[in-house]
């Protein structure tokens, strides 16, 4: 048995439940040539020539470990479990009725079993009720994290750390601050840096936000940041996003620059997302599994404290979906939903319990990124419980009365996390839990019940202050106070618009709405001349 | 006051009430209202054939889910810390500031050597550490001491801050994990178990449950 073969066999052995793609199995049995082509690739310094040298060692790396992979393929001790967007295969252990598998070569024997999941207590409603978002690397990967833009000295490092911990993260990555990234590096070098994560992110199925905080804008330099929306619009990379951070105050100090910004998104029809830090001060960013956001008060108390200095923070640790439509449909009482949730919370729980004690093992990337300082990336995360269908309504019921419901859950959610902190807190193992709950997106593709919820479309300004655009955005109020975890609110804008009327509708919504963080989809604005729709059937 | 006993759940029901009983209230740093008395002594005897007992019926309510004697026991024996957790005790036993093992290298030589020695302490709160204004994470078990009567081991742990309905089973159970591993590298028994704790409390918000405890 060759010594890589060896080290192959020998990764899949200490975590046989892991889907792992080739990239991954390279930077694992071959981790100082990784890092020094990568130091080679993304110095500045080097010349072609040595780039080049990179390059061809890195693929010469691929084609040495892909003949490995490829021959225990045949040989039925691995199978292909996926293939990436950029034709990138991932492996993972051929163990389908079999219980172990032993590999007995030139005198080494070698065993894999399957891993040893632990049965959860949502195990018995899995059946298009409750789902594990992102099944397979739900334990062993982190839902989403925040970087600090500031925190990195270049492009070059920013993009290094973000492919590096998307290896670690089954959902999403958001870079916050990243206004300075624009200030401070060339627009090629940042064409260079959306191409690269894009292909990675589609590649993986991963989503990267760029946050940029209006509150920094500095006047002189705005002009750097619309070339930069410019370029992000034309290339329209499916799985990046940028969410603009305002204040009404900084949209009407900037409105020109506003303006420009909203004219190329039109332009392009990308979607526009604004996050009101009026009402929230604490950093929304998206994945394909919902929005995501940090608890306000204990952001405020990272942003006074710890920001300066830190490199970034994990944002969710695990997350699962609920259908509420489907759940009610099958069960019609309220303790059994109650209970259904103390279920699902108890399996986030034990994710917590096992992503602890093997954190090194699991978000290896990420552990070494934050070092020595891991505690304090740990400080705000949390976990997600996402609703899917929650407009759900019976012939005596309400959406009123489905939000109270999901407030006062999350009540003895809250209650049931205070506990376990102070269990584990008293016998000595310092422990953060905590829940959030949010909206689910249709773009997670757990397969749930078809939407219940038509959209909200506004043709123009005057809408906004319609009594029915503000029935439906009250209603959308009460869901953003029940739903901790964050929530969007999206507005397909049709009809004839012009930038500085969406501007003056931004400025409306940041001032007259409690919504936090709404989008503005441009994507059908020369559609019909359709009427505003309600947002819950 | 000293609380006294032949079994674990005796002593720890006696605990639970004198707390309820003779406790003052005052409202902690997270807005909890705490009920406390001040140095609170528990001794249990040998044979500590129960000494899981109040672990197994916290593990037995459906309301939250208390972590198993393994997980317990391995917080104080393993020398693997994890990066997550801002402290764990058995570093701090085994590899005090990266450098002290104060079990293998100090308290069984010096009991073998001296079994009548009063200097067989060991101590987890690290002042370079923990001694700051503002950290909060810190650890809430101070110190062991370890003496030999009667050709019997006798530990007792000095704990700071002691929530005695969720913590103290789950510290009993360590020490006696504790004493059982130097007991058997000193080839001798366990004797009684004692733990001190500077502010024994209970929190109010669970006090429906510590009721129930106590009808059991």
């Amino acid at each position: 048995m060759k010594q890589t073969e060896h080290d192959i066999l020998m990764l899949f052995k200490k975590s046989p439940g892991k889907e792992l793609s080739t990239s991954e199995i390279i930077a694992n049995i071959f981790p100082k040539e990784c890092q020094s082509i990568n130091d080679a690739i993304s110095n500045l310094f080097n010349d072609r020539e040595k780039i080049y040298a990179a390059k061809q060692k890195k693929a010469q790396l691929h084609r040495n470990v892909l003949y490995y992979l490829n021959s225990l393929v045949n040989d039925d001790i691995l199978k292909i479990s996926r293939q990436g967007n950029r034709g990138e295969k991932y492996f993972a252990l051929a163990l389908e009725g079999k219980d172990e598998i032993i590999i007995n070569k030139s005198g080494k024997k070698i065993i894999l079993s399957k891993p040893t999941v632990k049965s959860m207590p949502i195990d018995g409603y899995e059946h298009g009720i409750a789902s594990r978002f992102e099944s397979p690397t739900w334990i062993d990967k982190i839902n989403s994290i925040l970087l600090e833009t500031h925190g990195f000295r270049d492009i070059n490092e920013i993009s290094t750390t973000v492919l590096r911990c998307l290896a670690d993260v089954n959902d999403a990555i958001a870079l916050n601050d990243f206004e300075h990234a624009i200030h401070e590096n060339e627009i090629p070098d940042l064409i260079l840096f959306l191409k690269d994560i894009s292909r990675e992110c589609s590649d993986s199925g991963k989503t990267l936000s760029l946050i940029i905080d209006a509150t920094n804008l500095e006047k002189e330099k705005t002009q750097k940041i619309t070339d930069f929306l410019q370029e992000f619009c034309a290339m329209k990379p499916s799985a990046i996003s940028i969410i603009f951070d305002i204040r009404s105050k900084e949209l009407s100090e900037n409105i020109d620059f506003f303006e420009k910004a909203t004219k190329i998104f039109i332009k392009s029809n990308t979607k526009m997302y604004i996050k009101n830090q009026d009402l929230y001060s604490a950093p929304y960013f998206l994945g394909k599994a919902g929005p995501y956001c940090f608890d306000e008060k204990e952001w405020l108390i990272y942003k006074k404290n710890i920001q300066k200095n830190s490199i970034g923070l994990a944002c969710s640790q695990a997350t699962i979906a609920v259908d509420v439509n489907r759940f009610f449909s099958k069960n019609n009482d309220i303790s059994s939903f109650r209970n259904f949730i103390k279920n699902t919370i108890k399996s986030l729980f034990y994710a917590n319990s096992m992503q602890r004690r093997n954190s090194e093992d699991y978000f290896k990337n990420i552990v070494k990124l934050s070092h020595p300082n891991v505690m304090d990336f740990f400080r705000l995360s949390r976990n997600y419980v996402r609703f899917w269908n929650y407009g759900w309504k019976e012939p005596n019921l309400n959406q009123n009365y489905v939000i109270d419901l999901i407030k006062s859950t999350k009540e003895e959610v809250d209650s049931f996390c205070l506990s376990e902190e102070t269990i584990y807190k008293s016998c000595g193992m310092p422990t953060r839990f905590k829940v959030a709950f949010s909206c689910l997106f249709k773009e997670s593709g757990l397969g749930f019940s078809k939407e219940l919820f038509n959209r909200i479309e506004i043709k123009r300004l005057e809408e906004l202050y319609s009594k029915e655009f503000k029935e439906l955005f009250s209603v959308k109020e009460e869901i953003v106070q029940a739903f901790n975890g964050g929530d969007r609110a999206r507005l397909f804008r049709i009809g004839k618009i012009s930038p500085s009327d969406i501007c003056r509708e931004f400025n409306i919504i940041l001032k007259t709405f409690k919504i936090p963080f709404f989008c503005y989809d441009f994507g059908e604005h020369h559609g019909a001349d359709l009427k505003l729709t309600s947002f819950i059937r | 006051m000293e609380i006294k006993s032949e079994t674990l759940m005796s002593a720890w029901k006696s605990a639970l009430r004198h707390i309820i009983d003779s406790g003052r209230d005052f409202t902690d740093e997270n807005n909890r209202i705490c009920r406390e008395v001040l140095n609170l002594l528990i001794e249990i005897k040998p044979p500590h054939n129960d000494i899981s007992s109040a672990i197994s019926l916290l593990n037995s309510f459906n309301k939250w889910i208390y972590p198993s004697t393994e997980e317990i026991a391995d917080l104080i024996i393993s020398r693997k810390m994890s990066p997550t957790y801002s402290y764990s005790y058995g570093p701090r036993i085994f590899n005090f500031c990266s450098s002290v093992n104060q079990i293998d290298d100090f308290i069984i030589p010096l009991l073998r050597k001296s079994p009548f020695s009063r200097r067989a302490i060991i101590t987890i709160w690290n002042p370079h550490e923990d001694s700051k204004v503002y950290k909060r994470e810190v650890p809430g078990l101070i110190s062991i001491y370890f003496k030999i009567t009667k050709k019997k081991l006798n530990a007792t742990m000095s704990v700071r801050s002691n929530d005695i309905f969720f913590g103290w089973p789950a510290n009993i159970y360590q020490l006696f994990v504790l004493s059982e591993y130097v007991s058997k590298k000193l080839n001798c028994e366990i004797g009684s178990l004692t733990t001190f704790s500077n502010s024994a409390h209970l929190f109010k918000d669970q006090f429906e449950d510590i009721k129930q405890v106590l009808k059991e």
